[in-house]
């Protein structure tokens, strides 16, 4: 069931009602169904992965929560009859314990996940090692389709199992409120990533009817399904088409490729942020606050910052999950004094600061797809932000022999377009057909750009896959994009800011979104609107 | 919720639905905007100054001029009729028709029951044309839709059983917008149709394609396409349901039938008389392979293909039908009320100074003349309408 499809808007329907119509103790159960009935919807062949998942995490969470209880238990039992060293043993055996099941569950579940996504690219790069050696082996490809939602339910369920063993909360006894945390419909797709903490007690909770939730979630629902269906589904044809094999086989320029790589970037964006915007709409409507995952990435300053505004709820995944933990972790400790031992005290620092970026932009690279293509985009991105880490103090050296002012607005554009450029050529990295396709296309963009401006005149321009009309509107939709995203970069909340307004005005602007996306929207019979394409993660 | 929350929510869905028809009546499809303006005009036409309704294909629009009907007789018809109408839709055009008139005679076109439903883009067409332009704020037309959902997931496995386009014209043809043949103008403001429903074209009305004499037998058989008999079916019950009162008559205008269009007539002619239905069939021919009734066709000029008249032929055919009416049914003469008169009279003047003109032109483009010559018959392209 497509988040832009009529379908999908009945079932939300449906369920919004039955939602505040039952006894609100069954309001979760209602969600439980309604999120595996939205899961069957896609197919029931994988059904058994979820299924295990929930099952296998929620025993794991439940074991791990046992061992502190009946300690706890114990202790209290004995009372004063035992000394608070006792106490202390007692409780790091129950830790060693609790350290070895959430290692067993962790990695029973990232192996899940590493073997339905990962296989077939070790099987085929093993079998091309087998060929270079002229060995006559061949390790039988493993054609797995992965079940929908995968990597964010192993995800949230990974973070769910790391909480319960550091503590941060008690396990969810409730199986079937636990198994709503990692079912959840609206998120399951594509996200946002979120902890049990935040969402799954807001999941398992109780929620009165608030109009203005009801409101706020169906404009956000809108705005979403705008940006989906006005700007990434159209903009994704000059994107596909500069990027196939076909075009990249004749002559191009680098402005083409330019110009396909800034399509793709509002597409991947818009389909991504749309998306988003649909589920925690869709999840508002219901009283439940999700993450925020987009905050204006366009306008980041660096490449970090792009990350920090880009997928927040992945960073935030990362950053609290390996992040941390690598930076606060022994073996990368004892290398931050042997390199300021060494190398001084700035070294020191930056240690730490370098390796984990290192190993999370891998992490994240390879999240989204195992292929060398992905692996070299993690890499590219670590490079660029550790030795940004690395290097800050010699850019602000810089600035200052060169006398350049950094609170200003115009080195902040200078600092956004930088961002930008470099972000281009993460996304050919990604988009590209293959590795050697994508140098290339980088190559051309910097070196053969178009000196005569050929691509620009006479209507070239309207060949990529989109004409002049098309084109103009796409111009208009993303002139929208941008006025809203200034504004909510200057703090502005758009929803609340509409609601203070006069109800003609309120109106207005919403039915005229309305009408502008049911009549410029890439949908209906004859339209092939893509699928999010962050659903295939 | 408080009171006021309910007001304004209320209020805005209302806005909502507003803004959903403009955008249905802004879009739909390409050449409906002709049939568009014959279901219009009909809805604009003074209270109770209809006395028959012909309701069918195009075996009806460019056959019948309902204005010489008038000026000859003196009662009114009205065409609610669109290319290849789908029988499956007659009881909601019937409905459309006894909505704004009360018209006590209502002449059902038997072309739709001889029709193929087999190809799933045609059906469409066919059932979009109608849905396009009756009244889209109706119940009949909510139930029209979801009847053409159920027709075309029977017929057809892949279709949904729910599809909304056929609800909300807009979901199907906003992208119209980027087409340079698109008009807002045309589509909001040209609204009425000049010649009561008669069709005129610049191009068809004086196209003049000889034809083969058929000879018509009435003991061939064949059967009726299976969602076309079921479609009669539901007509029937409908009208004995809810119109038992009036005068039903179906007919068949005289176009040169393939012998599995003539099988298939035979047989509906067959249901008919059992169900006591009065008919008419304009295709039967004499022994001497002549159309039974006298219209004095000239074959190598009345027609502009073998299954339409041209002007010429529909003014004669229409002098038959007019005749054959006037004779079996007690119509009333309206050409001294005033309501009728503000509104008929002159346009049947005006159909035949447009007809001049129109060879006029055409004879100023001799080279086009002998290109439609060669051109193909073109059952969707239908032109503009004049």
């Amino acid at each position: 069931m497509s988040f832009t499809s009529f379908n999908f808007f009945i079932f939300i329907a449906v369920v919004i009602v039955l939602y505040y119509v039952v006894p609100k103790k069954l309001q979760w159960a209602i969600l439980l169904l309604a999120s595996y009935g939205f899961y069957l919807s896609t197919g029931t062949d994988n059904l058994a992965y979820i299924l295990f998942t929930t099952l296998f995490t929620y025993a794991g969470a439940m074991y791990m929560q046992k061992l502190r209880d009946d300690n706890r238990a114990k202790v209290q039992a004995q009372g004063d009859d035992i000394t608070k060293d006792q106490k202390r043993a007692m409780k790091k055996e129950v830790e060693k314990k609790v350290k070895r099941v959430q290692i067993i569950t962790v990695v029973v579940n990232l192996g899940i996940l590493v073997f339905v996504k990962a296989s077939g690219f070790f099987i085929s790069n093993l079998n091309d090692l087998f060929g270079v050696f002229n060995w006559d082996v061949s390790v039988p490809m493993v054609n797995i389709i992965a079940p929908l939602g995968l990597s964010y339910y192993t995800f949230n369920s990974i973070g769910y199992l790391l909480d319960v063993a550091h503590a941060k909360h008690d396990a969810e006894r409730h199986l079937g409120k636990f198994a709503l945390f990692v079912s959840f419909f609206p998120s399951i797709v594509q996200g946002p990533l979120f902890r049990y903490k935040d969402v799954g007690t807001q999941l398992a909770g109780t929620h009165e009817f608030n109009y203005d939730n009801l409101k706020f979630g169906a404009q956000l629902i809108l705005w979403g399904v705008f940006k989906k269906l006005v700007i990434a589904d159209r903009v994704c044809a000059i994107s596909n088409l500069v990027f196939s094999p076909e075009f990249l086989a004749g002559e191009y320029y680098g402005s083409q490729v330019f110009f396909g790589v800034l399509a793709y970037s509002f597409q991947i964006y818009c389909d991504f942020s749309g998306g988003t915007d649909i589920t925690r709409g869709v999840a508002q409507m219901m009283g439940i606050d999700l993450p925020v995952n987009f905050e204006q990435p366009f306008f980041a300053t660096s490449m970090a910052d792009f990350w920090r505004r880009w997928h927040m709820s992945l960073g935030a995944w990362m950053r609290e999950f390996v992040f941390f933990p690598i930076m606060l972790s022994k073996p990368v400790s004892n290398l931050s004094k042997k390199a300021r031992n060494r190398f001084g005290a700035y070294a020191g620092k930056i240690v730490p600061s370098v390796i984990a970026p290192m190993v999370v932009f891998f992490l994240i690279g390879i999240w989204h797809g195992i292929t060398w293509q992905y692996i070299v985009n993690g890499l590219y991105n670590a490079i660029i932000i550790s030795s940004t880490v690395a290097l800050t103090p010699a850019y602000a050296k810089l600035a200052e022999v060169l006398r350049i002012n950094t609170e200003t607005f115009s080195f902040r554009l200078f600092q956004m377009l930088r961002t930008f450029g470099l972000l281009c050529i993460s996304r050919i990295i990604v988009k590209a057909p293959s590795l050697g396709d994508a140098f290339v296309m980088i190559k051309k963009m910097f070196t053969s750009w178009d000196p005569d401006f050929i691509f620009f005149r006479d209507g070239k321009i309207f060949t990529l896959g989109v004409d002049a009309p098309q084109m103009t509107l796409l111009f208009v939709a993303i002139m929208i994009l941008l006025v809203v995203g200034i504004l909510r970069e200057n703090g502005m909340k758009i929803r609340e800011s509409l609601a203070k307004q006069h109800f003609l005005f309120r109106w207005g602007m919403v039915l005229a979104l309305l009408a502008f996306v049911l009549i410029f929207g890439v949908y209906g019979p004859g339209y092939d609107a893509s699928a999010f394409i962050y659903g295939r993660f | 919720m408080t009171k006021k929350q309910i007001f304004c929510s209320i209020g805005f869905l209302f806005a909502t639905c507003v803004v959903l028809y403009l955008l249905c009546d802004l879009f739909e499809l390409k050449n409906s905007t002709n049939f568009a303006r014959r279901f219009s005009t009909y809805r604009d036409l003074h209270e109770d100054t209809v006395d028959a309704v012909l309701i069918g294909t195009s075996g009806v629009d460019r056959y019948w001029i309902g204005a010489k009907a008038y000026e000859e007789y003196g009662f009114t018809s009205y065409p609610l009729s669109t290319g290849e109408q789908p029988a499956w839709l007659y009881e909601y055009l019937i409905e459309e028709a006894y909505t704004y008139q009360d018209p006590e005679l209502l002449i059902l076109d038997m072309r739709p029951f001889g029709q193929d439903n087999v190809d799933e883009v045609e059906m469409d067409v066919k059932a979009r044309r109608v849905l396009d332009v009756i009244e889209p704020l109706s119940i009949y037309r909510l139930k029209a839709g979801l009847k053409t959902m159920k027709v075309m997931h029977e017929t057809f496995e892949d279709k949904p059983r729910f599809d909304i386009s056929y609800l909300l014209s807009v979901v199907k043809y906003h992208e119209q917008w980027s087409d340079d043949k698109y008009s807002v103008e045309k589509n909001l403001f040209e609204r009425q149709h000049k010649y009561l429903g008669f069709y005129v074209n610049k191009k068809k009305s004086i196209r003049k394609k000889p034809q083969e004499m058929v000879i018509y037998d009435p003991n061939y058989y064949e059967s009726l396409d299976p969602v076309a008999e079921q479609a009669f079916y539901d007509v029937i019950d409908y009208l004995k349901e809810n119109h038992k009162d009036k005068k039903v008559l179906f007919y068949l205008s005289p176009k040169f039938l393939t012998t599995l269009e003539m099988g298939r007539m035979n047989t509906l002619i067959d249901m008919l008389e059992k169900e006591g239905m009065d008919y008419v069939n304009f295709c039967e021919t004499d022994e001497n392979g002549q159309f039974a009734y006298d219209f004095g066709f000239d074959l190598s000029y009345d027609f502009y293909d073998g299954g339409h008249t041209n002007f010429y032929g529909a003014d004669k055919f229409t002098g038959v039908f007019a005749a054959y009416l006037d004779e079996k049914y007690d119509l009333p003469d309206r050409r001294n009320d005033p309501a009728v008169k503000e509104q008929w009279d002159g346009i049947y003047d005006k159909i035949k100074a447009k007809i001049p003109e129109l060879e006029a032109e055409a004879q100023a483009a001799a080279a086009l003349q002998s290109q439609m010559e060669a051109e193909p018959d073109d059952q969707y392209d239908e032109g503009e309408e004049e």
